[in-house]
């Protein structure tokens, strides 16, 4: 069931826009990505790609080797859900549920019905009458419900409420045990969601700046806390990428790998060398890159 | 590789078919009642010489217009969501397209039965006259294929105003509708009298011609096919947006 995607500098221009320059990855199926960048980094133009929502205007995507667009088979591998506007969607839950799963030869109608109930949503109910978490949540069922080997998720989950986000956490968590899917987590909620990537791409203005491990990417920083006065004198010739003081403790986010003898130095200096978050590197990471 | 699957083709005609008849169902009814309640009132209404019909041609092609418009404007996104090919979707829509021109032509048909029926039962006199295209009436089956073919013209050049303004800028727009108001007018002015009249700042200007009913027909369907291939051509790569 597990789908392998490839990006081979893969380019979309719109009219004014390079919306994607250049990117070139390949996702193993069976894993968890995240897909995290900034407002108008490329996030969405690069799904609706893997979609076939559009075609890219240089370069080539794969799906199983594969270009997408246009292929009945490979459309059927791919899932993407994103908040859409369904206020002209006057029919019940359950019948779109049931109409749309004539189009998926593994829709699981049983699955999504028993998530509603989860949910707390009524089959009975519009869609149109939904809130707009009651809606993202409605996106999250049928995205798992459709049991596509690639399933996306952008942004959708933003609207829900946190019970319901964590339900949602939950559902990725058991996906990922169960069935060997692949999976995509576009989400500026980078905090909350970083547990559950395998793997990390941070896009920038069109072009992929990390495409990394989720633990490798993690490595790359480190916070060292302690007294001023030697926690000045470690950091020297490390890249500074934040700063806090309490009282006379000092602790810096540093950019880059500690050496195994830094570590150890740190250690004899009784300072304490901790990770840095994936939501500080990537803030890091795409505001250097927009100073240049 | 497949960009075209008989199942999925299948799946949209009976979606758009049955969602549209469902459309042109109850606009029927709202029009059978509104002629029903209207003869109870004015006499005229009692003793109409058109056959229902007749009388549900222009409200048909007003609703096929409709319909092409709904179609251009909102099912692609639906169908490539689903993980349909832009290509089965264009065949099974324009299935269904014909089928519901077709469709709503048998309505009028089973409308002239029952009318003539109620004539049978009631002081009610039912009309009997068929459409007239180019200057004459031509008998039931005839007048059908005209008609589903005119009901055609206007789902399909709907269709590509609606799709113009889900894809294009406001330029193309506006060509677009000046484009389908003049193909739509003259084809029925053609099916009308056989000839067109525009005025220019007071003087009238005749095209004038004559056209046999083989050659209106083939002319209706070559500009049918032309409709089918600017589509085409539209759709085959369309950006969808998600929204």
């Amino acid at each position: 069931m597990a789908s392998t995607i490839e990006f081979q500098e893969v380019a979309l221009e719109y009219k004014d826009t390079r919306a994607l320059d250049g990117v070139s990855s390949t996702l193993e199926g069976g894993c968890t990505y995240g897909l995290i960048g900034r407002n108008g980094a490329g996030k969405t133009s690069l799904l609706s790609l893997i979609a076939s929502y559009r075609k890219p205007t240089g370069g080539r995507v794969l799906i199983d080797g594969i270009e997408p667009f246009e292929q009945a088979e490979q459309m059927q591998k791919v899932w993407l859900a994103y908040s859409w506007d369904m206020s002209e969607e006057s029919d019940s839950i359950a019948t779109t549920l049931k109409q749309n799963a004539a189009y998926r030869p593994d829709y699981d109608l049983d699955y999504a019905f028993s998530m509603l109930e989860r949910f707390g949503l009524d089959p009975k109910k519009a869609l149109n009458k939904l809130s707009v978490g009651m809606q993202a949540a409605y996106s999250v069922i049928e995205a798992f419900a459709v049991n596509a080997p690639i399933t996306i998720f952008d942004e959708v989950h933003h609207g829900m409420d946190a019970p319901s986000r964590q339900l949602f956490y939950e559902m990725v968590l058991e996906a990922r045990e169960k069935f060997q899917r692949t999976m995509i987590l576009s989400t500026h909620l980078v905090s909350e969601m970083a547990y559950l990537f395998d793997h990390v791409l941070v896009l920038h203005r069109g072009r992929l700046l990390a495409d990394e491990p989720y633990d490798t990417l993690v490595e790359r920083g480190v916070t060292i806390t302690g007294p001023e006065e030697p926690v000045e004198a470690f950091i020297q010739g490390y890249q500074e990428i934040d700063r806090k003081r309490l009282g006379r403790t000092l602790s810096v986010m540093l950019y880059g790998i500690l050496k195994p003898e830094d570590m150890e130095r740190a250690r004899r200096a009784g300072l304490e060398v901790s990770p840095v978050s994936l939501q500080e590197l990537f803030i890091h990471m795409t505001k250097e890159r927009s100073r240049t | 590789m497949k960009s075209i699957t008989r199942k999925h083709i299948l799946h949209v005609i009976e979606d758009v078919y049955i969602q549209y008849m469902i459309w042109a169902l109850w606009a029927t009814g709202i029009v059978v009642v509104l002629f029903t309640v209207s003869a109870l009132f004015f006499r005229p209404f009692m003793n109409l010489n058109q056959s229902a019909l007749t009388l549900i041609t222009n409200p048909a092609q007003i609703f096929m217009f409709v319909l092409g418009i709904i179609t251009g404007a909102y099912l692609i996104q639906y169908y490539v969501r689903m993980g349909v090919t832009r290509r089965s979707f264009y065949v099974g829509t324009t299935i269904a397209g014909f089928a519901v021109a077709l469709s709503t032509q048998l309505i009028g048909v089973l409308l002239t039965l029952v009318s003539l029926g109620v004539e049978a039962l009631t002081p009610y006199q039912a009309g009997r006259q068929l459409a007239t295209y180019l200057g004459t009436t031509h008998g039931y089956p005839m007048t059908i294929l005209i008609s589903t073919l005119l009901l055609s013209v206007h789902f399909f050049g709907a269709w590509i105003i609606g799709f113009t303004f889900y894809r294009f800028r406001f330029i193309a727009k506006t060509v677009s509708i000046i484009g389908g108001i003049i193909l739509i007018s003259g084809l029925s002015l053609l099916w009308d009298s056989a000839s067109m009249m525009v005025t220019i700042r007071g003087n009238a200007l005749y095209l004038s011609r004559e056209f046999t009913l083989p050659s209106a027909l083939m002319l209706t369907v070559g500009i049918l096919l032309a409709l089918l291939g600017i589509l085409y051509r539209m759709i085959k790569e369309s950006p969808v947006k998600m929204h």
